[in-house]
């Protein structure tokens, strides 16, 4: 495995705060880890450059990450409603 | 390679509409997804496409001016056949497509990739698909990347699927439940077909949390939750209520079966026996009711099973009670 994916996926994971991520929902965070992995890698194998493959995984981390906020707020809306 | 589930269409289609995404509107991700696969793939046309009974419903795309089309004219049936990505290199002299009208006219396919939309059930909702109008042999390297943003669409359903399970039991939570028991009431209501829906309350769980703690009452939820899930179809929807209190919507069933199943379901919870309360057993109450002819709203249908609900609880509790027992008026009972 590309040691430059494994470094770009991991520096962009670090913008997550997976204090403020419930437990419930590490499992989805860690498969989402895995795929970004697997399109970084899939990217740089097919030539793209480092750059403009960090980019791409970092735009898709970010609409992710947005969705994730929806998701927590989601949950916390119906634990409390119960 | 054919998918596991290829020949479970119904199956399909009900974890397809667990999804709740056909016709919603537009959303940032998916349209970001299509922007990066248009841009790496350097494809004039691709498409997350939800392939429902009758269409291909394209959640996003680029490169093309409707927002769905025909599912007997979509190359993304094929694809969702399969685990395996789906490519035609050259759509014009493919048995299966020349004749095509999406190849014969606009937006004129001539080669085309489709990775199958896997969900963690095991479902194909969807594809993800890359088109061409030239005719392309799309690489390994390309296949690669489109599977790979293939598997990022599948987390954003999914994460969205998420939204609406209650993070203790797995079931739905209270809003998501209405949203999808409203669904099925509407479709009884449409083709004059039965659909009941069951209240069920833990009885005395008050009790369970003053003993053993709420640690022990939340291990008693999800032994509970689990165990009214096993007793259900696939195309039947669980939802939690309130805190020990659960519903669950049956489509094309009466209220007879209904009853049956909640007996079922009772002596289901009386056989359960958890060690987080030393081994003891709990029993649930049941309420049902079946949607009657002039019924126009879900809420009254709720209404109706919490009244028998409360019958069942002051008729000494690990009962069913149906609303109404119109059990002869419903001789058209579907379910099983």
């Amino acid at each position: 495995m590309s040691e430059t994916a494994i470094s770009v996926v991991k520096e962009l994971m670090g913008s997550v705060d997976l204090q403020s991520v419930p437990v419930t929902l590490h499992s989805t965070l860690e498969k989402h880890q895995e795929h970004l992995l697997s399109l970084a890698v899939s990217l740089i194998d097919s030539g793209v450059p480092d750059e403009v493959a960090k980019q791409v995984v970092s735009d898709v981390l970010d609409s992710f990450k947005i969705e994730l906020f929806h998701t927590i707020r989601s949950l916390r809306e119906a634990s409390d409603a119960l | 390679m054919r998918c596991k589930f290829s020949d479970d269409e119904n199956g399909r289609i009900r974890a397809l509409e667990r999804l709740q995404v056909l016709d919603t509107p537009k959303e940032e991700p998916f349209e970001k997804i299509m922007s990066l696969v248009k841009q790496t793939l350097s494809v004039p046309i691709c498409a997350v496409s939800l392939v429902d009974k009758e269409r291909q419903w394209f959640k996003a795309s680029r490169g093309l001016d409707v927002d769905e089309t025909p599912r007997d004219i979509s190359f993304c049936t094929h694809a969702i056949k399969s685990l395996a990505p789906y490519v035609v290199t050259d759509a014009c002299v493919d048995p299966i497509f020349a004749e095509n009208p999406l190849v014969t006219g606009g937006p004129k396919i001539r080669s085309y990739a489709g990775i199958p939309l896997t969900m963690s059930d095991g479902y194909n909702v969807g594809s993800l698909c890359a088109i061409d109008t030239v005719p392309r042999n799309f690489t390994d390297s390309e296949i690669a990347i489109l599977s790979s943003f293939a598997n990022i669409v599948v987390d954003e359903l999914e994460l969205r699927q998420l939204a609406s399970k209650d993070a203790l039991t797995g079931a739905l939570n209270r809003r998501a439940w209405f949203e999808a028991a409203n669904k099925e009431f509407e479709r009884a209501r449409r083709y004059s077909r039965p659909v009941s829906f069951l209240i069920l309350d833990i009885d005395h769980f008050k009790s369970v949390n003053d003993q053993f703690g709420h640690s022990a009452g939340d291990e008693v939820l999800r032994h509970f939750s689990k165990t009214v899930s096993d007793e259900l179809r696939q195309s039947d929807i669980l939802g939690r209520y309130g805190g020990e209190e659960f519903v669950v919507a049956l489509p094309d069933t009466g209220i007879a079966n209904a009853k049956l199943l909640a007996e079922r379901i009772c002596e289901a919870v009386r056989n359960i026996r958890m060690e987080e309360i030393n081994g003891n057993t709990c029993t649930v109450s049941i309420g049902v009711a079946e949607r009657l002819p002039h019924e126009v709203a879900a809420e009254t249908l709720v209404e109706r099973a919490d009244v028998a609900l409360y019958q069942a609880k002051s008729d000494g509790r690990d009962k069913v009670i149906c609303s109404d027992n119109r059990q002869d008026d419903f001789p058209r009972d579907a379910a099983a």
